[in-house]
């Protein structure tokens, strides 16, 4: 029986590898030439910037804002148990003095009366008045535990 | 301004909300459930409270317990730390011995439980508590009543709770915690009632935060085998307290520490009472007498309502 052997592949695998090693160098090398020769032109131009102030429009201010303001006029607070100065009573009038009696011979100048009898001056200090507010209703009581 | 009453802890419990929101029934409802929830666990008369329980295991070694019991139990501790002992969690056996054995409403005012000899009162510091664990271990022979302190304790709770969202004032029976000033900013009035004399108070307060307690032997009292009886223990005899005092108002930052104040001035009597809280600070106490003397402390009046002013004509 004639047997027909398949003839041998050749080894080539170090062919290959010369030849993707040698394209891999040729494709470098051509890079770093074509770089080489062409060099990227960095042209760096000043930003130009122009800064213009802001227009600011002066305004005249309100007149609300300049003008002094006007200050109201508050009504005097009075409490309410105070009565009002044309409320309170005029004091009775003093007593008329007793006539003198005819027969009393006339004295000689008295002498000024004392100082502490004085009526006193127009400008004293003014009186102080008990106010009572009304006590609030409690909102709860405190006493031996219930 | 918006106010509820009910029945908790043994007392009547108000709570009064300066809103006027309707949501605040809400408030309401979760403030009652709280206090329930609480009672259930922290009462010595219900028998299946966790407070209980743990009475029971007496002189058995650490029993772990609950985080509320756990966290009343580290309050009424504080506070018998801060009254050196004379406020003490330890007056259950006291009490009962006292014939306080069961709700004061059921009492009828007289109790029929054994006369037994009172004994001082077992102290504090033997009650074990360990925090890693949450375990307490009590001593055989001691049994603990939180009364008045988990009751001050958890309205305090509740008035903080409450209190972010509305001004809150919570009346425990007469012990009132507040949250903070009312919506206007104002304080709030509380009258100190007056013990011989149900209608006048003996002066207004005008709180805007903190707390104001009154202890007294004019109420809880009963009669126990001829012998009048109160709920006030002295824990150094073990016997309810012989004072000359009738009531003790004291105001505190914190209801807790004015109902523990004025159980204290309570038990050590008007002169050493009054000694003891010129040293505490920030509190300030109104007592009455047995003999209905009024005792002012110095700076009670900072707190009291003026009624008067003066004004130039």
């Amino acid at each position: 029986m004639n047997q027909t052997r398949k003839p041998m592949r050749a080894d080539v695998s170090g062919l290959k590898w010369a030849i993707s090693t040698a394209a891999l160098a040729a494709t470098i090398g051509g890079w770093g030439w074509l770089t080489a020769q062409n060099p990227p032109e960095v042209a760096i131009a000043a930003p130009q910037i122009a800064v213009q102030p802001p227009a600011v429009e002066r305004q005249p201010l309100p007149p609300w804002l300049t003008d002094d303001p006007m200050l109201p006029v508050l009504p005097t607070v009075v409490p309410l148990n105070i009565p009002a100065r044309d409320q309170v009573a005029a004091p009775p009038p003093a007593p008329a003095a007793p006539p003198r009696a005819p027969a009393a011979p006339p004295r000689a100048p008295a002498a000024p009366p004392p100082a502490s009898a004085a009526p006193p001056p127009a400008s004293a200090a003014p009186a102080l008045r008990e106010v009572t507010i009304p006590a609030p209703a409690p909102a709860a009581r405190t006493r031996s535990s219930r | 301004m918006q106010q509820r009453s009910f029945w908790a802890m043994g007392s009547t419990i108000t709570i009064v909300i300066d809103s006027d929101e309707a949501n605040a029934r809400s408030a309401f409802a979760g403030a009652y459930q709280t206090l329930r929830a609480y009672e259930r666990i922290l009462s010595r008369f219900q028998p299946h409270s966790d407070l209980n329980a743990l009475n029971r295991c007496a002189g058995r070694g650490p029993q772990r317990v609950g985080q509320t019991l756990w966290r009343a139990l580290q309050h009424a501790l504080w506070m018998a730390y801060r009254s050196d002992g004379l406020v003490t969690p330890a007056v259950g056996e006291a009490l009962h011995t006292a014939g306080y054995d069961r709700d004061f409403r059921h009492m009828a005012g007289i109790s029929a439980a054994d006369l037994r000899t009172p004994s001082p009162v077992p102290d504090w510091r033997l009650i074990q508590c360990d925090p890693r664990r949450r375990t307490v271990a009590i001593p055989a022979g001691m049994r603990l009543d939180l009364g008045g302190s988990a009751k001050g304790w958890t309205a305090t709770l509740i008035a903080r709770r409450l209190g972010r969202r509305y001004p809150t004032l919570v009346d425990a029976g007469g012990d009132i915690a507040l949250s903070g000033p009312r919506r206007d900013g104002s304080p709030w009035p509380i009258e100190v009632a007056d013990p011989f004399h149900p209608d006048p108070g003996l002066a207004l307060l005008m709180l805007r935060r903190g707390g104001v307690a009154t202890s007294g032997v004019d109420y809880r009292r009963w009669l126990h085998r001829g012998k009048w009886q109160h709920h006030l223990i002295d824990p150094r005899t073990g016997d309810p307290v012989r004072t000359d005092l009738l009531t003790a108002t004291v105001i505190a930052p914190t209801l807790s520490l004015a109902e523990m104040a004025a159980k204290v001035i309570l038990i050590l009597g008007a002169e050493s009472g009054l000694h003891w809280l010129a040293d505490q600070p920030n509190m300030a106490g109104l007592l009455v007498h047995r003999d209905g003397q009024i005792i002012r402390t110095p700076n009670v009046d900072r707190y009291c309502w003026q009624s008067s002013m003066s004004a130039n004509r």
